[in-house]
């Protein structure tokens, strides 16, 4: 039996909320290896959380036909869910006890069915380390992205720290660039716009524009990349980090995407990418 | 082939066909660098297509672009690329998510 990562949408408002918050309870109580998701939790990327879902075959209970949570645990970047809508499956008239059951009865099938899948071989799946990084393999390439980070769509990320921003390149960027042999960061003090260019990358492949993910004023340089620009390549989400800011308007990381959503995205360039570069 | 149309590509969440960012070519200047098309070798995204006669580039691929990147307009010895402000195209794709 494959580690199952069981999500109830448990919202006590919906028809079939409560519902599947007993399913959950009541299947958990009877195989260890199930694990009842929490779709608070979630939201806010509790790393452990995240985990979990990543690395679990998951199965998704929605109490009503908005299915919040099948779109949550895919926004975080969890593939191949088996989503049951509950109301769909159960007649009013039944009792709690029978709709509890029929709907166990469903989770059961939908586990024995994604074990009869998961034999057959499917894209890689994401797995989280310790270190709070979700890992997905492309090819023979590794990729890695930090959680609690945001990410741009240019491949920047931004990180909060108390009141400033700290900046850098992904894992993503780093490989597409390949070897960086120089890093110019404008000057401090420069304001820079979200979009805008706030220096630029050279490497042995191409010369990329350092775009900015968010609006600030640039405060700070990481000095260590003037003799060690392969910082970048060699720890982009730690020591390789690029500038701090102080940030114009801090609602611009709502523009920007989380972990899980940056991991899908960047999956699918890398498949493009770096998975041409490997059967080229 | 890497060069199709993906409609269903998206950048900060908005339709990637909805965002107008791709290089601008000033015809006056251009003169695909005497047939060396500098801008076309430094693009990794197929975005440019030479012409031959008379021997000027031409933007085959614009939503090919990466949104935001103007690295080829530092490239161009005419100064012949020029893009949308950025400042615009933040504003609509705001307003575009706004609007979902």
């Amino acid at each position: 039996m494959p580690k199952v990562y069981l999500l109830p949408c448990a919202g006590y408002d919906r028809p079939g909320g409560a519902i599947t918050r007993m399913v959950a309870e009541k299947l958990a109580s009877s195989n260890k290896e199930m694990i009842i998701g929490s779709a608070a939790s979630l939201s806010t990327e509790r790393p452990g959380e995240v985990r979990d879902l990543l690395s679990s075959k998951t199965v998704i209970l929605d109490g009503c036909s908005l299915h919040c949570a099948t779109k949550l645990a895919e926004s975080k970047g969890a593939k191949s869910v088996k989503s049951i809508e509950v109301t769909e499956h159960i007649a009013s008239s039944d009792s709690e006890e029978q709709k509890v059951d029929a709907i166990c009865l469903l989770v059961e099938e939908a586990i024995r069915e994604m074990a009869v899948d998961s034999k057959e071989p499917t894209r890689p799946r994401a797995e989280i380390s310790d270190s709070g990084e979700l890992t997905a393999q492309i090819d023979k390439f590794k990729l890695r992205v930090r959680e609690g980070y945001y990410y741009s769509d240019n491949d920047f990320w931004a990180k909060v720290e108390g009141d400033k921003i700290r900046v850098g390149a992904s894992d993503l960027l780093q490989q597409m660039t390949s070897d960086i042999y120089y890093v110019e960061i404008d000057a401090i003090g420069k304001t820079v716009e979200l979009g805008d260019e706030a220096g630029r990358i050279e490497s042995t492949k191409t010369a990329i524009e350092i775009i900015s993910p968010v609006s600030g004023v640039i405060v700070e340089h990481n000095e260590r990349l003037v003799d060690s620009p392969e910082l970048v390549n060699e720890s982009p989400y730690d020591e390789g980090w690029l500038y701090m800011m102080e940030p114009l308007d801090l609602s611009e990381l709502d523009l920007l995407k989380t972990a899980g959503e940056y991991l899908e995205h960047a999956s699918e360039r890398a498949h493009e990418e770096l998975g041409k570069k490997a059967t080229e | 082939m890497t060069t199709e149309s993906k409609p269903e590509k998206t950048f900060m969440g908005v339709d990637r066909l909805k965002i107008p960012w791709w290089p601008r070519i000033d015809y006056d200047k251009c003169n695909g660098c005497d047939g060396e098309y500098d801008c076309l070798k430094f693009c990794p995204h197929r975005v440019y297509k030479p012409l031959d006669d008379p021997k000027r580039i031409e933007v085959e691929n614009p939503y090919n672009c990466v949104v935001f990147c103007k690295a080829c307009q530092k490239m161009c010895p005419q100064d012949a690329i020029s893009f949308p402000e950025k400042s615009e195209i933040l504003k609509l794709i705001k307003a575009e998510r706004g609007t979902r």
